[in-house]
């Protein structure tokens, strides 16, 4: 039976039960196993998962991020994988792209984005992020009603580097270096990007 | 280091009750034992997954739950609580057992003791979307706990609502606002107000930044830092994620289902783990740094349910070091000298 192999591939121990019982008889991550079959079931060749460990604890989220890795592996299936924790993309992703208020604002390898950031938010996302032995840093201000955006490029009321243009155009996402986009001024050179 | 909190084997059960009649059929054993101190000016962490009981725990110290058993003291000094120990031992239906508990021993505190104790130890909830009321312009959340506990009146009690409100970085020309009109970090930061406006010794956080972004959770914790500092404050922080506890602690408390498994300071605990528990929390952690990737260690199954904790060691059917000992004997909490201590039979080296 198809449903059960599948239930046998995210590593459910007893598919046979498992296949009779309800949703809210199922743990949060014995759920999130379920989905994932669902969303492998029609040969999938782009998985988006959105914040799927969010509401899990710290051992069910590392046994559902195995089975996330293993399957990118054995399936070849791509995946976007949502989420606001930066440690999760860290361990997962190869590549990873951050966004701010509706636009990417950088986007590289997984490796350059934690060691070689360049837009003022990414850098500043990655000083709040606690480490031990590492004083905390974080934003200045708050992130702005979405209904009221700032005009040119949306962090510059928050951006310790911003310029007049800043205030006026809204930078475009520029590649910098090879595989390496960033959207902001201060490394667009003469490209202006669009106003606003 | 004196202690200004201290718990020795408290237990709060939560009675299972079924039927027509309302049986008795169990219990769920959200804290089960739980001796603990914290020094005072510490920060104590407490880490463990959900439903272990980290809530329950937090809301038993402040007497915002009446324990089953057991002991919780404020502020009292190591003879009165020996003194305590003994009675409890010798003559625990003794008279002068009874009078020396109700007046040192916050597990017995009621009515108006109950509630001159609420402005010493306060609460942070973690959602600073609901623990704020919605009807309440924040200057009024701000003088109820002044005027519940009839400490200031009129101009005094106005300047103290100022002044918490801009030691948490806010302004007072705020304070005519309702809660809706604040960001999620503003509001987490009016709770905090709100728990420091009676000037309390000890404050518990329960999870106050999980629900905020991660440079809003840095503002708060930077805050969290500073207000510790200058106003002498001892805190109990809970809290299921790793890295926050191991940046800002000063020391690490590890529990599973109602115990407590491990303690220790930080770099301890995330070094060198000794209880197995504590290992596998450590290497479940995700890190923001691509090149530090852990090698991983996935713990198999789910936590058991705290209504029926596994006999012996409770991580004995997940614990892959578990021998027959451990499923039969319980392993006691052993101090290893300093912060440490250690609840396993067969710990890591
Ligand atoms: N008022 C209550 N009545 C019955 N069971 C409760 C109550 N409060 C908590 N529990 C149970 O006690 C256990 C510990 O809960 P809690 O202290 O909230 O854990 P944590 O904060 O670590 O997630 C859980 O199994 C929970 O379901
Ligand atoms: S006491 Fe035994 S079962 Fe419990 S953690 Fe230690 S080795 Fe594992
Ligand atoms: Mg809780």
């Amino acid at each position: 039976m198809i449903a059960s192999s599948l239930l046998k591939e995210v590593e459910i121990a007893d598919p046979s039960r498992v296949l009779k019982q309800h949703p809210h008889q199922l743990s949060g991550g014995m759920k999130q196993r379920v989905v994932i079959a669902m969303a492998l079931a029609c040969c999938t060749r782009l998985l988006i998962a959105d914040e799927p460990t969010t509401s899990l604890d710290v051992t069910i989220q590392a046994q559902i991020l195995e089975l996330v890795k293993k399957l990118k592996t054995e399936i070849q299936t791509s995946i976007l994988y949502i989420t606001h924790d930066l440690a999760v993309a860290a361990e997962i992703c190869d590549r990873v792209g951050v966004m701010y208020l509706g636009s990417i604002c950088e986007l590289a390898e997984v490796a350059e984005v934690y060691q070689n950031s360049l837009h003022p938010y990414t850098k500043a996302l990655m000083a709040a992020v606690p480490k031990p032995g590492k004083e905390l840093s974080a934003i200045s201000g708050f992130v702005p009603d979405p209904l009221d955006l700032p005009s040119g490029c949306r962090f510059h009321p928050r951006c310790d580097a911003a310029k007049k243009i800043c205030q006026e155009r809204q930078p475009a996402l520029i590649e910098i270096n090879p595989n390496h986009f960033v959207a902001c001024h201060l490394y667009n050179g003469d490209k202006l990007g669009k106003s606003s | 280091m004196e202690n200004l909190v201290e718990t020795r084997d408290l237990k709060t059960l939560f009675p299972i009750l079924r039927g027509l009649f309302r049986q008795h059929v169990g219990d769920v054993r959200a804290v089960d034992g739980i001796t603990l101190s914290i020094e005072r000016r510490q920060w104590m962490g407490l880490v463990g997954e959900s439903g272990c009981g980290k809530t329950t725990l937090g809301k038993t110290i402040l007497r915002l739950l009446k324990p089953t058993s057991g002991h919780i003291y404020l502020d009292v000094n190591l003879e009165i609580k020996e003194k305590i120990d003994e009675l409890e031992k010798t003559q625990p239906n003794s008279k002068a057992y009874k009078e020396i508990r109700s007046k040192y021993d916050l597990a017995t505190f009621a009515g108006s003791k109950l509630k001159n104790l609420r402005k010493s130890m306060q609460l942070v909830y973690q959602d600073p979307f609901t623990s704020l009321d919605p009807r309440m312009k924040i200057k009024d959340t701000l003088l109820e706990p002044i005027s519940v506990h009839g400490l200031m009146k009129g101009q005094a009690a106005k300047e103290r609502v100022g002044e918490v409100m801009e030691m948490v970085g806010l302004s007072q020309k705020q304070l005519p606002r309702y809660p809706h009109q604040f960001s999620g970090g503003q509001r987490q930061r009016i709770a905090i107000a709100r728990a420091l406006v009676t000037n309390p010794q000890f404050v518990v956080f329960d999870e106050p930044t999980s629900a905020l972004d991660v440079s809003v959770q840095a503002q708060i914790l930077i805050l969290l830092d500073k207000l510790k500092q200058e106003h002498n404050l001892t805190y109990l922080y809970i809290t299921h994620d790793l890295s926050v506890a191991e940046t800002v602690c000063d020391s690490i408390a590890v529990m599973y289902l109602g115990k407590i498994v491990e303690m220790g300071n930080p770099s301890d605990i995330f070094k060198k783990p000794r209880h197995p528990y504590s290992r596998a929390l450590v290497l479940s952690t995700p890190i923001a740094d691509p090149t530090r990737k852990r090698g991983r260690h996935v713990l198999p199954g789910e936590v058991p349910s705290p209504a029926n904790p596994p006999p012996g060691c409770r991580f004995h059917p997940r614990c892959d070091r578990a021998t027959d000992e451990c499923k039969t004997d319980e392993p006691p909490l052993l101090s290893e000298g300093g912060l440490r201590s250690v609840a396993c039979f067969h710990p890591i080296e």
